[in-house]
């Protein structure tokens, strides 16, 4: 996810700050997040890497150590479902690291880097959104189609807000460094947009939540008597924290902050607590994954 | 730490709700009693990997009964079978689901 809070922060959240999208905004945080955007991809690589061959083992009904062999390998990515989805997210992977690759020669190869940027910020988002075939929402036998675009979208609108919180609390730390304690104008915009941004994601987040659960889950019962549905009202909870968080960080300190009160430093705090609470949001959802919905 | 927050974050995409393919019904009936029959039929409730899906019959005996012609389709399998004698039969299925979870399960049936 943070493949896509990244690139989309310094894309639609920054680059109306800097001049028009002629150069991008803030080119020492800028080159700080492509930095992150390798790291990322290669996390991601390894990780997928390992991913596979758990899974391999899981079909195969078997311990890890007992996959090694091509055939094991080769027989589940040409003949299921999750090994062509494993192969078309490896392409798109390996097309983001040409991207950046060009991205990071820049100009002298020709290649424009905001071209580099959006295109970065398109094939994380697909390499994000495939993973909505790989879950229960392509497997499932009713509404197939609705479920895997919701699904999709829950995951892309969840790296706007709250995993973009990420690229967010180090750009105000970069802004704290550059300007002191206080955000100058162009910084203050970037915040009233973030902030913006984030209300349209929470919403677009309880749309497709709400879709989602009631696929998943299918009673008002099931969210109380089963593990799945308590996990759910575990993440409902602490996503409703956030939300007043982000609603005191809206409608008191972000006026205050734009008209000149020294309040940088509290918002700060209050976002990273924010981004402490994504966490354990998304430790909450990593159990989910594990956990067999009711329905 | 940012590295941390870095790995958390790119890892949290793997997180896509993961369930199991159960046996939603089957033909003949899971515990039944009836005329011996031309096949067995068993609807789950995802969509199965062929590749990984397996379903058998055996006799009283624990002799593999049914003729070895597994075909699955979308979230069904279907095992053909021969003229079966009067006796109880035991169904094996073992079904990796689309999502890639691998489930068991056995029901019995009762020729007259």
């Amino acid at each position: 996810m943070i493949l896509v809070a990244l690139p989309f922060f310094m894309l639609v959240t920054c680059a109306p700050a800097g001049s028009g999208g002629a150069r991008p905004a803030y080119p020492a945080l800028g080159a700080k997040m492509i930095r992150g955007l390798w790291f990322a991809l290669a996390v991601e690589a390894v990780s997928g890497i390992i991913w596979f061959w758990l899974v391999t083992a899981q079909m195969n009904d078997a311990s890890p150590g007992a996959v090694l062999d091509a055939a094991d390998w080769g027989t589940v990515l040409g003949q299921t479902q999750f090994g062509q989805l494993w192969l078309w997210r490896a392409a798109v992977g390996f097309l983001l690291g040409v991207t950046l690759f060009l991205r990071s020669r820049g100009k002298g190869a020709g290649f424009p880097p905001q071209l580099g940027s959006w295109l970065s910020l398109v094939f994380s988002a697909a390499l994000l959104g495939m993973l909505a075939w790989s879950g229960h929402a392509a497997a499932g036998t009713h509404f197939r189609a609705l479920h895997v675009f919701v699904d999709a979208m829950h995951l892309l609108l969840g790296s706007v807000w709250p995993v973009g919180l990420i690229p967010f609390c180090f750009f105000l730390r970069h802004v704290e460094k550059s300007n002191g304690v206080q955000p100058g104008a162009a910084e203050g915009e970037v915040l009233r947009r973030f902030s913006d941004l984030s209300l349209l994601a929470v919403a677009g987040l309880v749309a497709t939540g709400i879709i989602n659960s009631w696929l998943m889950i299918g009673s008002w019962e099931a969210l109380v008597t089963t593990p799945y549905g308590r996990l759910l009202l575990g993440k409902i909870g602490a996503v409703g924290l956030m939300v007043v968080l982000g609603g005191f960080n809206r409608l008191y300190l972000l006026p205050r902050v734009r008209s000149g009160l020294p309040l940088f430093r509290l918002l700060r705090q209050t976002v990273l607590a924010e981004s402490c609470l994504a966490l354990v949001v998304l430790l909450i959802v990593a159990v989910m994954g594990m956990t067999p919905p009711p329905s | 730490m940012r590295t941390i927050l870095i790995v958390l974050f790119t890892l949290a995409g793997f997180s896509v709700a993961q369930a199991h393919a159960f046996l939603d019904h089957a033909s003949p009936r899971v515990g039944s009693t009836g005329p011996a029959p031309g096949q067995v039929e068993l609807w789950m409730t995802e969509d199965l990997e062929p590749a990984f899906t397996r379903v058998k019959v055996f006799d009283a005996q624990n002799q593999e009964v049914d003729n070895k012609d597994a075909r699955i389709s979308g979230s069904t399998m279907i095992v053909s079978l021969p003229k079966l004698a009067p006796g109880t039969y035991l169904v094996k299925w073992s079904a990796v689901a689309t999502d890639t979870h691998h489930t068991t399960g056995t029901f019995k049936f009762t020729v007259q």
